[in-house]
């Protein structure tokens, strides 16, 4: 009878273990998957954040490619592209962690608080070299940096 | 569930079959063993897909940029310069390779028509692995540069 | 029956091992979802590229053409020279010299092109504007 009881706390105490290492390993499965989801997701988000702020400037410089109203300058916020256009003059920049185009009038400096957040960006720098500016976008530190550059053409 | 289980199996003499056995445990750890395999499958397919759709962007900017430098240029020449390709003094039909990090970019360069400049006409292609990546196909005039 | 059943714990391990596979499956299916959908922007932005680069080729194309029309033309005449063109191209004269408009268009994307030369002096012909637009403008 003893021996009966004994036998049975045993079998209980390795069915315990055993559903111990089930829940376990349940939970292991359910941690990769969702390790492998979040990776995925964070990565297409700095990437496409760094990709949205060049192809921006990009598609902003192809807009406005008149003679000698596209050029890339220094204002308080750094490397700053400049786009003429008349009586107004549109500056995009980067600053506080984001990406910012500012609508000022000709000859006037931009400021941070009449201009738009593009898109939240880690760096940018601008290279004018007279026929092609040269973008860099940087976006997310470490591990998880991510850069995007390239040249636009000016035609005119 | 589990509390019911140990105080039926440590009960003397009781003979209640209520709760999890042993069995049933192990055959679901093995079958989970089994179902795991296949789906992590997909999220390899995943991490897959994601890593050539990166891959296809960033090859389709260095593409982008290589052809911008070519139709800003006021020659082929400087444009050429500009990209660090070493060419000849005078090209009317030819192609270049310029090796990139991952991939190496191909510029076929044809001129054609007869023009006071010289109209060129463009393709740039990002090939890795014998596969193309991104490709750009347009035509350039170069006003400053007499046809050859 | 149905009391019997539910109250019974035989093969709930393998009702929570069904349930673990069912959270794994909508996890991967929403990473393929996301892979799938950056795939699928790359594509677009591919396709846009392309269509722009085929009017930029149209472009120059055009531009070749206008100059070679203004090289042939008679000294001090190059309007003439581009009479041929004249129901795509608009052609002002300014002070001095003459503007040259055209576009071209591929699918949704276009550019706009105006060439600028300056009287007598058909080595002066150059691009004073090349924007891009789209139908929506």
């Amino acid at each position: 009878m003893r021996s009966r009881g004994k036998v049975l706390a045993i079998e209980s105490i390795v069915v315990m273990l055993t559903l111990i290492l089930f829940a376990f390993v349940v939970f292991l499965v359910i941690d990769a998957g969702t390790g492998a989801y979040d990776k995925i997701l964070g990565e297409k988000d700095t990437t496409q954040s760094a990709r949205v702020a060049y192809s921006y400037i990009d598609a902003k410089i192809k807009q406005h490619d008149k003679q000698d109203c596209i050029s890339v300058t220094e204002t308080a916020f750094g490397n700053t592209l400049r786009i003429d256009s008349g009586a107004y003059t549109t500056y995009i920049f980067y600053a506080d962690g984001a990406l910012f185009e500012c609508l000022a009038k000709a000859d006037t400096p931009p400021k941070i608080s009449a201009a738009n957040k593009i898109t939240d960006l880690g760096g940018i720098d601008l290279v004018d070299s007279g026929d092609v500016i040269h973008i860099r976008c940087t976006c997310g530190s470490g591990e998880a940096r991510r850069v995007v550059e390239g040249t636009v053409g000016l035609r005119s | 569930m589990i509390i019911h289980a140990i105080r039926n199996t440590l009960r003397q003499g009781s003979r209640n079959e209520k709760g999890f056995t042993l069995v049933e445990v192990i055959i679901s750890i093995a079958a989970l063993g089994i179902i795991c395999a296949v789906l992590l499958r997909l999220f390899v397919l995943a991490g897959a897909t994601n890593n050539q759709a990166n891959d296809v962007q960033d090859a389709q900017i260095a593409v982008t940029s290589a052809v911008e430098v070519l139709a800003a240029s006021d020659t082929v020449y400087d444009a050429l310069d500009a990209l660090g390709i070493s060419h000849s003094d005078s090209i009317t039909a030819e192609s270049f390779v310029c090796p990139k990090d991952g991939y190496n970019l191909i510029i076929d360069l044809a001129a054609r028509g007869d023009y006071p400049g010289t109209l060129y006409d463009i393709s740039v292609s990002a090939q890795a692995d014998d596969k193309d990546l991104a490709a750009i196909s347009t035509s350039t005039y170069y006003k400053e540069q007499t046809h050859d | 029956m149905i009391r019997k059943l539910l109250t019974s714990k035989k093969g709930s391990s393998s009702i929570l091992v069904m349930l673990l596979m069912v959270v794994l499956v909508v996890f991967g299916i929403a990473a393929l979802t996301t892979a799938l959908s950056n795939a699928r922007l790359g594509q677009k932005v591919a396709d846009r590229a392309e269509s722009y680069y085929a009017a930029e080729s149209a472009a120059f194309e055009r531009f070749a053409a206008i100059d070679k029309a203004i090289t042939n033309a008679p000294p001090h005449d190059a309007i003439s020279g581009l009479n041929a063109m004249r129901f795509d191209t608009q052609i002002a004269q300014v002070d001095g010299g003459v503007t040259i408009t055209y576009e071209t268009w591929s699918g949704d994307v276009g550019i706009r092109c105006v060439l600028a030369m300056t009287d007598g002096d058909i080595g002066s012909l150059h691009i004073t504007e090349w924007i891009q637009t789209t139908r929506d403008d």
